[in-house]
């Protein structure tokens, strides 16, 4: 009889162990669950005006992302918006979706902005997406885009 | 028409409660003004994060009587932690309810639809510094106290710029209290509007304004914002009850409105657990734990602990019985 419920405790210990390893497992072994393609951008020499930035974005993990992606802010000589302004989305685990960002060159010189990709699935997470480029004059060399 | 018996009491009344005398010059009061109310200002909002805070806001539209605006706000505060919840009334707005929080940790802005849950907006951590993209006015106002004369500009460092002009003062007697009337004109450094009004303070309850009018005046128009601020006392400190604004803009006359805001202080410790994404429901970042709250892996670790030792005095009995047998 007491063997028994030794057997059954023993059970008890293992299922106990496996759920404590797998719950440890959850809070110490958080990996990124929003994957960008790109999170930099060199656009090389650019003129004033409006250009779209394409990312794709994945979600590898197993739990379902909400993905915020704020209105964008202005940077050096440049913003960098999202299209539509203020989109939230649901990123299902192994859905990939392409979004598309818009930068507007705005003065000459160096530029550079970047915007904050927001996610919350197990864990919140952040994903910078920055882009960099020069602004010449209209009519001046145009080594557009190294993407 | 009020007769003349009425007349000599009212008149005698006023001239009790509100006498306007002779007071110090423009020179005097800058410099007095210089040296106490940033101090003031300091012991009064170190007294304040002692208090959690709830307002009700109303605005109308003076043209017609329409009711523009009205939300509830919700301000708590933790030594540098807080958070500032703004939440429109639905019937009226369909804006969303936004919270703005700051912990030791990062801080964030959330918001809800009606009937929907909060979502992420903006996040940062706190290590990058405060971040421009993240609207503050609000937590700390509600926080500082009642010391700025518009969102940008507050009093105390305002006040000892030397493009912050007094041109006029005044005291007033006003139901026993010795208040100072303060006419000024203001610049800032490299701007282009012109600020100018004048204050009523209360120099004895660390300079607490009492009434403001501030207009803003650039080459379109100018926007004037009058205000008038209540108190009530709570142990001997003063807290604003009420505050009544009327906004008028030379440029809109027709969109002069009057704002009133109710406001209630209760007296109560607040927990950082409140100012984190996990008190709205939302996972915390990676690598984020917090020192108070036990990970669940260790209870289940214990469990298995228990078991385990179960299982080896359950077996040695069932061992030492069979023996004996």
């Amino acid at each position: 009889m007491s063997r028994r419920f030794s057997i059954l405790c023993l059970i008890g210990a293992g299922t106990f162990t496996a759920w404590g390893a797998y719950s440890a497992m959850r809070d110490y072994g958080q990996v990124p669950a929003l994957i960008a393609d790109r999170t930099t951008f060199d656009l090389g020499k650019m003129h004033e005006g409006r250009y779209p930035i394409v990312v794709t974005l994945s979600n590898p993990s197993a739990t379902d992302l909400a993905v915020t992606i704020p209105a964008g802010s202005c940077g050096n000589r440049s913003c960098l918006t999202s299209d539509p302004l203020d989109r939230a989305f649901k990123l299902c685990p192994g859905q990939q979706i392409e979004v598309t960002l818009e930068l507007e060159v705005k003065q000459l010189g160096q530029f550079t902005s970047s915007i904050r990709l927001l996610a919350c699935g197990t864990h919140t997470e952040v994903v910078l997406i920055t882009v960099t480029g020069e602004c010449v004059p209209n009519g001046g060399a145009h080594e557009n885009s190294k993407q | 028409m009020i007769s003349g018996r009425v007349r000599m009491p009212l008149a005698m009344a006023i001239l009790v409660t509100s006498t306007i005398r002779a007071a110090e010059s423009p020179e005097d009061i800058k410099r007095r003004l210089c040296s106490e109310l940033p101090a003031a200002s300091q012991r009064y909002a170190a007294r304040l994060r002692l208090y959690q805070c709830e307002s009700e806001c109303i605005g109308r539209n003076l043209g017609n009587g329409a009711v523009v605006f009205k939300h509830r706000t919700s301000s708590r505060q933790m030594g540098e932690s807080g958070l500032f919840v703004i939440e429109p009334d639905a019937t009226i707005s369909q804006d969303p309810s936004e919270a703005r929080v700051i912990n030791s940790r990062y801080v964030f802005v959330l918001r809800k639809k009606p009937n929907s849950d909060w979502v992420l907006h903006d996040f940062h951590e706190v290590t990058q510094g405060h971040p421009s993209s993240i609207y503050y006015a609000g937590l700390n106002q509600m926080a500082r106290g009642p010391y700025s004369l518009d969102p940008t500009t507050w009093l105390p460092e305002s006040v000892q710029q030397p493009e912050f002009v007094i041109s006029g003062t005044t005291d007033e007697d006003r139901e026993g209290r010795k208040l100072v009337r303060i006419k000024y004109e203001y610049t800032k450094p490299n701007q282009t509007p012109t600020y100018s009004g004048h204050m009523l303070f209360d120099p004895d309850r660390y300079w607490l304004m009492m009434e403001l009018e501030h207009t803003t005046s650039t080459a379109k128009g100018s926007l004037t914002n009058r205000s008038i601020y209540e108190y009530v006392e709570n142990d001997g400190f003063p807290l604003m009850s009420r505050a009544v604004t009327v906004q008028s803009s030379t440029r809109f006359p027709q969109l002069s409105s009057e704002s009133t805001t109710s406001v209630r202080y209760v007296r109560e410790d607040a927990h950082e657990s409140e100012f984190t994404l996990s008190a709205f429901g939302l996972p915390e970042p990676i690598g984020v734990r917090w020192k108070h709250r036990t990970p669940r892996f260790v209870y289940l670790l214990a469990g298995a602990g228990v078991f385990l030792a179960l299982s080896v005095a359950l077996y040695w009995l069932g061992h030492r019985n069979k023996s004996k047998s």
